[in-house]
């Protein structure tokens, strides 16, 4: 029979939708409005996994997201995704799910020894036993990941889309229980923007599993749709708030379409990630029911009381035909008369002997036997409880006593109590308190952190009721629209009656005594049933004397599962408090941290993935690149073209090429994404005096001046030349990938130590578009384009002209980096497209060659200027760089310039910047390839420099290299040694750094 | 030679989906200007040469037809202009003796309209757009994705326009292709 745990009539399922799904290989049917856990309850599966390191069946223990259970790998391919909750996943036609951490099948499972030898993998085994020796770690890992691990990650790229946004409000309320639905009602009838977010399908928390419960559900409904017509009320179900950071910040994940299965989700994406600034926060995160810690509680149907009761009214489920109810406390005896109403044959097992006359008269209404002061002892069955024994429990709690009794049952339905969900109020900085009323912590509003305001309402505050969770949101709803201005209204709230039964007088009893002492025995009282953790584990660790419960967590794993310890957390605090003779508060918590529930890297990333996930800036020329072949390099987030190979040419051809043009025609280079910076104002010309390290007093109008710019340490940080346009007013470029953080050095200096400046810093750098001619031809190629008089006397050397160029205004500066006849000429970027096409057509006659980044490398390294970044790392000074030509000897102060003196700056040998020519021109060194003192037979050997730019020089007709060697400057004309990774060495002679025109002739011709 | 064309990044590119319409503006005459505006050396150079006053809230803009001007800082707006750019600026400098800056082609100005634009600006920016808290009138300097913007609210029915770098307009548009699809 299908479905045989299905009740014929109730929950909120549509059992007019049959569902198909796969589960293990096996096909089974649901209704829409499943979960998977609940569908495969309802085929009377209860087996849904193995546990993580003993490898013992489990199966679902809740019916929430706090689940550690049932995780299984759902879909397949680049679908698949591991670690996913049975208890979440909503069920759609044609889910196909495998269970974990079982081979080669669920039923039977090798590594299920584990449990047999389980006397030799107490907690902290793997750290004691595989530590040594160290270098073995590396692969013990290996297997030990393989035999723990959970799912498997999928290999292929991600199919889905993602959505990433930001919402601002004034109210946001997490959880969608009673509390937040109260909460968010009273706040938007004052005209609040709110936010209520549940991780749910439905509104409506802890109330939908209860049984039917007139008054309060029709509260709810009625809420709601009034919530849905306000616009200032954003409702996100399938959302759960995963991170509360600083200043009221909260990451949320909505599922869009998960619910929907693979692909099915057509334009939308599979998930959002909201990323929420909220003036005030209402938590009404509700809470999570506790487990009782009894021998071998992790069989397959032992599951929390409150799942139990969810099944059967939410879903139409019964777990088990004979339950057993096992209890500290009176909320579970709600889940008793519900499941004797579902027609199972129920015993009630209270480990208190003061039950009150009401309940015990209920029970016996309904036929349900109670065993009053009983525990419950042991578990038989492994794959599946199949009956249990209880025993009477000493005065003390300590020990069981008298005669045992079995009891057939398919489902214990156990209740320790709540915790309530501090998670969010944790995160948000608050600190808690210790209840021992409820036993448990809530959060403590008095040491709530004050940047973050928020208020906890209901369940997650410690209060359980129905009603109280209602007035309580209320009250948090109005509080919260009153701290933002907004009137709130609690008299929209109908006063209504609910009947249920509260939790009542607990009595705690963390851990659950049987005939044998914890540890001894073969049974196993397990608190963390994700990380396999016992009651036992925990004595260990105080044996071996971790004290501090940081050090308990991180020694027995215990809380650290994708599960975050929900349910474990408090067993875990109270059984070492109980060891150490100490109060619960006494221990006190470990640290909450997001995320609350796992989520994929896909929705952090939203859509800001591939093409999106970096600019890819374009000078207004790329499109002329493009059409003209380039192949473009990234140079910081820019494309720039990076050699342009004619048909048939390879890199080296073309670069070969293009390097010959320029010297012996003219090429032309898109110089367009140096950075830009006007600087205007009385006192520009101080800032230049305080950022490079040379004299721009005197710098006449028209003129340009290049300058290296130090950090504080007196470290090269950026190069550029700049020039003087008016009397206070400069052009200032800068390296393509410095561009910003020169702009932040200068404004940084101007705002904090020289604000009575009057300086003004303006990024243009895409204001100009900039073309660079090089070359003997770029005079007469100019010449054809512009009214500028382009004389040698009229516009020498490191000048600037302005005048029109292809009919456009232009401003041209002549100066060089490639030691050739240069000129760049900047436009409007709007007409840079203009200029290209203007420059290519008056080319031809003179063979203008576009060249790139690559061959202007080589152009600028036959000349020895260097690139910063790449002939300097942030570690050389100009005198490392052999430009002590560029650093004022008068001037008091510049930045960078007291560190010039420091002893390590000072002192000798540090590396300075060199030539190479290697004994064989046609070896061309490896860029970072080591100068060695000595040559030995093997590494390491001792290094005394390196290669930091290495090229075939047509124009040398050999290869060259520009390095950094120790003491370089006073090395030139001896021999050095290059030792290479494959073992063979170069001789290489030191030289200066100029390897073409030696005199400068060129530029300036 | 021929009239050269004037190009804008995106090439008066366009979007035209349910419920969203983006269109890349002409080239448009920009100067960034920089100043005391409490000064009346200031308002006076506003006064003659774009016929504005100088008084304007933080966040905020205004237009007179011919040109329209935006707060950036306290020190610092940005005109969009139909007179010249470099004559207005280097009018500013003689008159006044501060900053002034043609940024004409440093950016590109995108019309945003439709139902979806709030929620497809707040998918890349970290700003409240919503009515009551950026009101038609005022602007603001944030980001899109990693793109700095100014944003600006030109009509309730909604318009806004987004001034983004000529580097990063195509990042920006296809950023906004993207999730005009999602919300």
């Amino acid at each position: 029979m299908s479905q045989p745990q299905r009740l014929s009539a109730g929950g909120s399922i549509d059992r007019s939708k049959l569902l198909s799904f796969m589960f293990d290989g096996r096909q089974y049917t649901g209704y829409q409005g499943d979960t998977l856990a609940s569908a495969l309850l309802a085929n009377g599966v209860r087996l849904m996994g193995r546990s993580f390191k003993y490898h013992r069946p489990r199966g679902a223990i809740a019916a929430g997201s706090e689940e550690p259970n049932a995780l299984v790998q759902l879909e397949t391919g680049a679908y698949t995704e591991p670690n996913t909750r049975a208890t979440c996943i909503e069920l759609y036609d044609g889910l196909v799910a495998k269970s974990q951490n079982r081979w080669p099948n669920l039923e039977f499972d090798v590594g299920a020894v584990n449990s047999l030898v389980a006397r030799f993998l107490p907690a902290g085994f793997y750290y004691k036993t595989f530590m040594w020796p160290a270098s073995m770690w590396m692969t013990y890992e290996k297997f030990i990941r393989k035999a723990a691990g959970l799912g498997v990650s999928p290999v292929d790229d991600d199919p889905d889309v993602y959505h990433g946004t930001y919402a601002h409000c004034d109210v946001l309320v997490i959880g969608g229980g009673p509390a937040g639905i109260a909460a968010a009602t009273a706040a938007a009838n004052g005209g609040a923007r709110i936010i209520l977010l549940d991780e749910g399908n439905d509104f409506g928390g802890g109330l939908l599993g209860t049984s039917d419960n007139a008054a309060s559900t029709s509260y709810i409904d009625g809420a709601l749709q009034v919530l849905e017509q306000n616009d200032n009320v954003r409702l996100l179900s399938r959302t759960t708030a995963t991170g509360y950071y600083d200043y009221n910040y909260i990451t949320a994940l909505e599922k869009v379409t998960d619910h929907l299965g693979p692909a099915n989700g057509g334009d939308a994406p599979r998930q959002r990630f909201w990323k929420i600034r909220a003036k005030q926060v209402v938590i009404a995160a509700g809470s999570i029911e506790r487990p009782l810690i009894f021998a071998d509680n992790d069989r397959p149907g032992v599951m929390l009381a409150n799942a139990v009761g969810t099944y059967i009214n939410r879903y139409g489920v019964l777990p088990g035909n004979d339950v057993v109810v096992f209890t500290n406390n009176d909320s579970a005896y709600q889940v008793a008369l519900d499941a004797a109403a579902a027609g199972a044959t129920v015993t009630t097992v209270d480990t208190r002997r003061n039950v009150s006359s009401e309940l015990k008269s209920k029970l016996e209404q309904n036929n349900i036997r109670l065993f009053e002061g009983h525990a419950i002892s042991s578990v038989q069955g492994s794959k599946g409880v199949e009956s249990v024994r209880i025993m009477q429990l000493s005065e003390d709690g300590e020990s069981v006593q008298g005669q045992a009794w079995e009891i057939v049952c398919t489902c214990v339905a156990t209740s320790g109590g709540w915790t309530p969900s501090c998670h969010m109020f944790s995160q948000s900085g608050g600190k808690l308190k210790y209840d021992e009323s409820i036993a448990g912590f809530i959060p403590d509003p008095s040491k709530a952190k004050v940047s973050s305001p928020n208020f906890s309402a209901g369940a997650c505050n410690g209060s359980f009721t129905t009603h109280a969770c209602i007035e309580q949101g209320i009250a948090a709803g109005a509080k919260a629209a009153a701290a933002v201005g907004k009137t709130a209204s609690a008299s929209s709230v109908n006063a209504f009656a609910v009947s249920e039964i509260a939790q009542g007088a607990i009595a705690p009893l963390w851990l659950v005594p049987t005939v044998h002492p914890v540890g001894e025995g073969k049974a196993k009282h397990f608190h963390d049933f994700q990380n396999d953790v016992t009651a036992a584990d925990i004595h260990l660790a105080a044996r071996e004397g971790f004290v501090s419960v940081e050090h308990l967590k991180r020694y027995t794993t215990t809380g650290m599962a994708t599960d975050q310890g929900k349910t474990s957390n408090l067993n875990a605090l109270a059984i070492m408090a109980n060891i150490q003779g100490v109060s619960i508060p006494e221990v006190g918590t470990t640290t909450f941290r997001p995320p609350y529930t796992p989520l994929t890297f896909g929705a952090v990333g939203g859509q800001e993935s591939r093409e999106l996930f970096i600019q890819e800036r374009k000078t207004p020329m790329h499109e002329h690149h493009v059409a003209n072949g380039a192949v473009f390099e990234d140079v910081g987030d820019w494309k720039r073209p990076w050699y342009f190979p004619q048909a048939g040419e390879d890199m080296h051809a073309a670069v070969q090429r293009e390097t010959l043009a320029v010297r012996e025609s003219v090429g032309m280079l898109d110089a367009s994404t140096l950075g830009k910076i006007d600087i205007q104002g009385k006192d520009a010309v101080k800032l230049l005096e305080m950022v490079y390290t040379n004299n721009w007093q005197k710098l006449a109008i028209g003129s340009c001046r290049y300058g290296l710019m130090l950090n504080e340490h007196g470290m090269i940080f950026d190069d550029g030349v700049t020039t003087r346009l008016g009397e206070n007013h400069f052009h200032m470029t800068t390296t393509t990938g410095g561009a910003a953080r020169v702009m932040s050095w200068l404004e940084e200096w101007l705002q904090t130590e020289w604000p009575e400046w009057e300086v003004y810093c303006t990024s243009v750098t895409e204001q100009w578009a900039v073309m660079a001619i090089n070359g003997p031809n770029a005079r007469d190629l100019l010449q054809e384009l512009t009214d500028i008089d382009v004389s040698k006397e009229s516009f020498p050397f490191m000048t600037m002209r302005e005048g029109s160029v292809a009919g456009v205004p232009a401003r041209v500066y002549r100066i060089s980096f490639t030691g050739e006849l240069s000129y760049e000429i900047n436009v409007p970027a709007r007409y840079g497209r203009h200029l290209i096409e203007a420059l290519t057509e008056a080319g031809k006659k003179y063979d203008l060659v576009p060249y790139g980044t690559e061959a202007m490398h080589v152009l600028r390294a036959e000349k020895g200027f260097i690139i910063v970044g790449q002939d300097t790392d942030g570690t050389v000074t100009p005198h490392d760089m052999d430009m002590d030509w560029i650093v004022s000897k008068t001037k008091e102060e510049y930045l960078g310039n007291r560190a010039q003196v420091r002893v390590d700056t000072k002192r000798d040998k540090r590396p300075q910047l060199i030539g190479l020519l290697t004994e064989d021109p046609t070896v061309v060194l490896p860029e970072g390839a080591h100068i060695v003192a000595e040559v030995l037979d093997k590494p390491p050997m001792p290094t005394i420099g390196h290669v930091t730019s290495s090229y075939m020089s047509p124009n040398a007709g050999r290869s060259i290299a520009l390095a950094v060697l120790q003491d370089g400057i006073n090395r030139k004309g001896e021999t050095v040694s290059l030792a290479m990774m494959d073992g063979s060495v170069h001789q290489a002679l030191v030289t200066d750094t100029v390897f073409v025109d030696k005199e400068g002739v060129r530029v300036r011709g | 030679m021929d009239n050269p064309v004037i190009a804008t990044p995106l090439n008066a590119a366009k979007i035209d989906t349910d419920g969203l319409t983006v269109a890349e503006l002409g080239h448009t005459s920009k100067v960034n200007l920089r100043g005391d505006f409490s000064s009346s050396t200031v308002n006076n150079a506003l006064t003659t040469l774009l016929g504005m006053e100088s008084t304007l809230a933080p966040n905020a803009f205004v237009s007179n037809g011919a040109s329209t001007l935006f707060w950036l800082g306290p020190n610092e707006r940005l005109i969009y202009t139909d007179s010249d750019p470099e004559t207005i600026a280097s009018q500013w400098r003689d008159q006044v003796g501060t900053g002034a800056v043609d940024v004409s082609d440093y950016s590109t100005v995108l019309r945003l309209s439709g139902p979806k634009v709030r929620d497809v600006i707040v998918s890349g920016a970290p700003f409240d757009v919503h009515p009551d808290e950026f009101k038609v009138g005022q602007c603001a300097q944030t980001r899109f994705g990693n793109a700095s913007i100014l944003l600006s609210n030109h009509a309730e029915t909604p318009v806004f326009q987004m001034q983004v770098r000529w580097s990063f307009a195509e990042y920006a548009f296809e950023y906004i292709k993207r999730v005009a699809n999602y919300v």
